[in-house]
Order: C-alpha cells, then structure tokens, then sequence
C-alpha cells in the first residue's frame, strides 16, 4: 500500500485510502477478534483534484507496478511482491461510459489505468488526512494521505455488499465484518452525525441515501438479516458469531435511528 | 417402624419413643422396664432401663439422648456413656437420637455404643444376657431443615458470616462476628455451629472461634450459594463489546454494582479473556440503561444478577480503573458455580488468593 501511495505522491490530493487498511487505521483500536491479515490497497481517485502529470498509469509502472494479470480489469495493479492495488473512481466522476463500461474515463488518463466503482462518492466528501504506517512493522516508512472516513467506509461497503448479493460467491464475510468494526468503534451520534453531512453534500447525498436503505434492508432488521449474518461468520472459530451478528443489527438499527 | 410425622419435641419423648421401639422388637420372654439406679448416676445420665432376659439374667442400659448427633459427637458420647455404664452393674450404653446418619452408626458400631434413633435405626448388642437387636430406618434425617440447627450454609446470614471470616483475617468472638456480619446473635450462633460440626471453625478458649481455612469454608460455601442460584440473573449485550462497556460503566454515576466473574478475576489472575461480563447489581433494568445493555437472548455477552442476598456489595474493591469488583472471596465462589470454564479459573484466583493473602484480607 505505501508502494501505491508513493507510486502516486505527485497525485497525493487525489487520492484517498479506502478499503480494510482505512477501516484498520479508523478503528484500530476497536476490540475485535478477527486479525489484520489484509495485503490489499484499494484507493479512491478524486478526479476533480488529479493532475495530468505524471500519467496514472506510468507512475504506477514507473513504480512497479504492472497490470494485474489475474483480474484483467481497469484499475487493477500488482508489483513484482504480488501486492495488489486497485485504483478506483467514484462513477457519478468516471465519465461517459456504457452500462458495461468498466474503466473510469478521466483524459488524458489512460482508460485501464482506473476502474469506475459505485458508492465511493462519499469518500471524496468525508475523509482527513492521516499518517500511514506499513502494516509490516519492520518498514520504517510512513506518509501522509487522506483517508476515507468511518461513514464513508460504511457506505463504501454497504455497497460492495449489496451488489454482489446476485452473485453470492463473491460475498466476502470480511467486508461485512469491516461494518461491524466501524459501528462498534464510533458511538452512535458521532458517526450520525457524519452521515448528516453525507446527506447534505450533493457529491455524496445520493450515494449515501441509497446505503442507507440497503442498511436498513441487509443489517438492521435483526442478527438473521445477511450482514450481520455474514459479520458474525467471520468471527466462526475465533470469536464470538451471535454476539456479533447481534451487535451489528442493533448498531445499524441504533444509526438508523439517530438518523430517523 | 413407621416413622412419625413430627420429630420428637424432647428428651423425654425421645427416649419414650426409644423404649417403646426396643420393646416391641425383643423376643419373645424377654422384658424392659426403667431401671433403679444409684441416685447420682442417675442425674447425670437420660434414662436407664433394667433389659431381662427370660432366664432371670439381666443388663442396665444406660441411656443418652440427643436430638442430633454427628461424626465428631461420637467420642464425647462414648466416653460420657464408658464413665457411667462403669458405675452400674453389668451396664450397657445406649445412644438415643432423634436421628442419626450412616456415617454416625458405623462410628457408634465402632466404639460399641449401642443405639437407636426415631427413624428406627436400632442396633443394641449385649454379651451378657446375650441379645442382638438390629433394625434399619431412615438413612438421611426427615426432620431436618424444620427445627434447628441447620444443616447448610444457605441464606443471607450464613452469606455474611463466610464472607466475614474469608475477607478478615484474626480470631473472632461470637460477638464481633454477629456485629461484624450484621446478623443477628441467634442466627450467628447457628451458623457457627454449622461450621462447627463441619469442623471449619473450632471454638478456642474464652469462647473464641477459629478459623483454619478460610479457603475450605469458601468452598463448603460454594455447595450452598451460586451466582445463578441466589440471583435473579438476567441477559443482555453490550454491542459495542466488554471493553466498551467497562469503560462505560466507570464513567456512570452511582449505581449499585459489583463486577463478578471472569472479568473480577483478570484483576488479581488472568486467565482467558472474557467473553461475557458477570455484574451484581440491585437494578438490572436501571443498570442496563446507565450503561446501553439491550436485552439479549442468544449473542448476550452480559449477565446481570438481582442478588436475593446483599453480601455481593459487601468490601467490593474499586481498581485502578475506577471499576467496582466484588470482593475475591465473592469472586472466587461465583466461578467455581459458574458455566463453562469458571471453575478453572476459580482454581486459578483461589491460587493468587492462597500467595497473596496479605494483599486482599483487610488485616
């Protein structure tokens, strides 16, 4: 990840981490049983603040980065370690596109070099910059970058979830498990509160309506409801999956509310 | 021999009760009438009975009534019935009980004390005139629990004794413990008798008591009282996890609690993180809204307990934290009646309690 952010430290303005990494360093001191295991970097793309130099694409090959030959799709790089990095443009941001485009079309970038994804708008809106420590304690390098922001990464992952509900298989319980880090680390108003100017802000006020009513569909009505499921199945073996599963439906119900 | 719906009331029905029993099972020729006796022996003992055979040859039984006699009764009636039955001619001793155990009879048998309870256990063997009597009655007592003494460490004055002698260490007077306690003199009395025969405290002179294990009379204590059984104990969930709670409740105001379990117990020795919190405290619903508990069925990771007795609350310790745990001698007694791995951890905390007594007995 930190390959990634100094691949891209001319576009620093740009880009904002999201992902397990942004859900690690906002919740980090959440008392979950599940470990930080996660290599993967996905980062968001502002294109409102991305400059034309350096190319995207040749930064991140200048860096070593090369495009991923396993996925095959816009957005998607690994170096020579195998670390993966996905680059991501919030769609209302990615250009004109076809319902089946994939690349986020931002000239004079090449159209691989990013992937257009639904529900990041909310993370150009609410994010601060934060110093970025190597997961691997023994890397000594740091920098400074934005980072999305708990409501942001809600949203972001409500959406995940909720479009690969038609395709089960690719329902990852990790994803549903990063939501219940972020509802039980922040206190209800806080993270409410931050929703508000999700709603108020026209970049991100649809997006963020919209994932709320997949919440109120996928986690609050009860510890049966599929992310509070797929939560608390993540913990199977090393934690505790009732609690969990319960403690995600009340907390989402607990937002719900404070929004109501 | 049925047995009778009312224990007897007195010695004096005791033995009548004994005689009559005796009476009905001797064979065929052979009499029993009250004995006359020397006048000094016979103050000193309950009764004696003139036991004849049908050839003319005859015994004295020497009679000693008692409601309840345990175990270590046993050699103070034997040699209190040995010190009469020498001053008689040709005398026989005879416990008589309202009710006596398996473990007692075999004791008697032991020592040669013959016997015969209410219930109908009898056994009197003579060797001159020959007679063997032998009769099987209750094996647990029927009357027990309706009249004194009590039989368990149950209920709150018993609570507050065990706790008191656990927590503070020293010889007591009957006195300083029933106002150490808070209970009253004749309940105090009781339980100290209980703990008596269990042979958990010994009355020393001047009326003082000791005690030589406070770890063992925890223990007895953990057969009669529980967290679940002397509670009423309610479930709930802190969403946000233990350690969110925790903190929580030690920035809320004044309600009644005392932290019990396996979180008490990581005070003193850590042994598994918890999974659940154990709380004492007088109000759950209250409780559970200071501190934003829902209430919770299955995935509940609190258990609120409403103790029918306050002795929870009593010499609770507040940590570094700010967190009010109940006492170690509270704690330790909770988990070794507790589910899944408490009672490990009881071992574990009794362990620490055993190296550190200096550091939680109030000296």
């Amino acid at each position: 990840m930190l390959d990634a952010l100094e691949a891209l430290a001319e576009h620093r303005a740009a880009v904002v981490v999201i992902g397990a990494q942004a859900v690690y360093l906002r919740t980090g001191r959440a008392q979950v049983a599940l470990a930080e295991a996660t290599k993967d970097s996905d980062l968001a793309i502002d294109p409102r603040t991305l400059g034309e130099d350096p190319r995207v694409e040749a930064a991140m090959r200048a860096a070593g980065f090369v495009p991923d030959p396993r996925h095959g799709q816009p957005g998607a790089w690994v170096n020579v370690d195998g670390i993966p990095v996905d680059l991501m443009v919030p769609e209302s941001f990615a250009g004109a596109g076809g319902p089946n485009a994939r690349g986020a079309r931002v000239p004079p970038h090449d159209r691989r070099a990013m992937r257009r994804a639904r529900g990041l708008e909310a993370t150009l809106v609410d994010s601060t910059v934060e110093k970025v420590n190597a997961l691997d304690p023994a890397d000594p390098r740091s920098f400074e970058a934005r980072v999305a922001g708990p409501a942001a990464l809600l949203v972001a992952k409500t959406y995940k979830i909720a479009e690969r509900i038609d395709t089960p298989r690719r329902l990852v319980d990790k994803d549903a498990h990063d939501m219940y880090r972020i509802l039980v680390a922040l206190e209800t108003e806080p993270l409410a509160e931050s929703f508000r100017r999700l709603l108020a802000d026209p970049i991100s006020a649809s997006t963020t309506a919209h994932a709320l009513e997949e919440i109120a569909e996928l986690a609050a009505p009860g510890p049966q409801a599929l992310v509070p499921m797929m939560a608390g199945r993540a913990e199977e073996g090393i934690g505790d999956p009732v609690t969990v599963a319960l403690s995600t439906s009340l907390l989402a119900r607990d937002l719900l509310t404070a929004l109501a | 021999m049925t047995i009778e719906l009312n224990p007897p009331t007195s010695s004096v029905e005791l033995v009548r009760r004994a005689s009559e029993a005796l009476a009905a099972r001797l064979p065929a020729g052979w009499s029993l009438r009250p004995a006359t006796i020397d006048a000094a022996v016979d103050r000193g003992v309950d009764a004696a009975f003139d036991l004849a055979a049908p050839d003319g040859r005859s015994a004295v039984l020497i009679i000693e009534a008692k409601n309840v006699a345990e175990v270590r009764d046993v050699p103070g009636v034997v040699r209190q019935i040995a010190a009469y039955v020498g001053q008689v001619d040709n005398g026989y001793g005879v416990l008589v009980a309202r009710y006596l155990s398996p473990q007692v009879r075999s004791a008697l048998t032991e020592s040669g004390v013959s016997f015969v309870d209410a219930t109908g256990n009898i056994r009197v063997e003579l060797s001159a005139p020959g007679l063997y009597l032998g009769d099987r009655g209750a094996d647990a007592d029927p009357w027990r629990g309706r009249g004194r003494p009590r039989g368990t460490l149950k209920g709150a004055p018993a609570a507050r004794i065990v706790r008191a002698i656990a927590d503070i260490p020293g010889e007591w007077t009957i006195r300083e413990l029933v106002r150490g306690a808070g209970v009253s003199t004749g309940t105090g009395y009781r339980v100290i008798d209980f703990l008596e025969r269990e042979d958990l405290a010994t009355r020393e002179e001047r009326g003082r008591i000791a005690v030589p294990s406070w770890e063992k009379v925890l223990r007895r204590w953990s057969e009669d009282y529980s967290f679940v059984g002397d509670s009423r104990v309610t479930r709930w969930i802190a969403p946000r996890g233990l350690e969110a709670l925790l903190k929580r409740i030690a920035q809320t105001g004044p309600v009644d609690y005392a932290i019990t379990g396996t979180v008490a117990a990581a005070e003193w020795a850590e042994y598994a993180p918890a999974r659940a919190a154990a709380i004492y405290t007088a109000d759950a619903e209250s409780a559970a809204a200071d501190w934003g508990l829902r209430a919770a069925d299955a995935g509940a990771n609190v258990l609120l307990a409403e103790p029918e007795i306050d002795v929870p609350f009593v010499r609770t310790v507040t940590n570094t934290a700010g967190l009010r745990l109940a006492a170690p001698s509270q704690v330790v007694v909770d988990l070794m009646t507790g589910p899944g791995r408490n009672p490990q951890e009881a071992e574990e905390l009794m362990e620490w309690m055993k190296n550190n007594e200096d550091s939680w007995r109030a000296g």
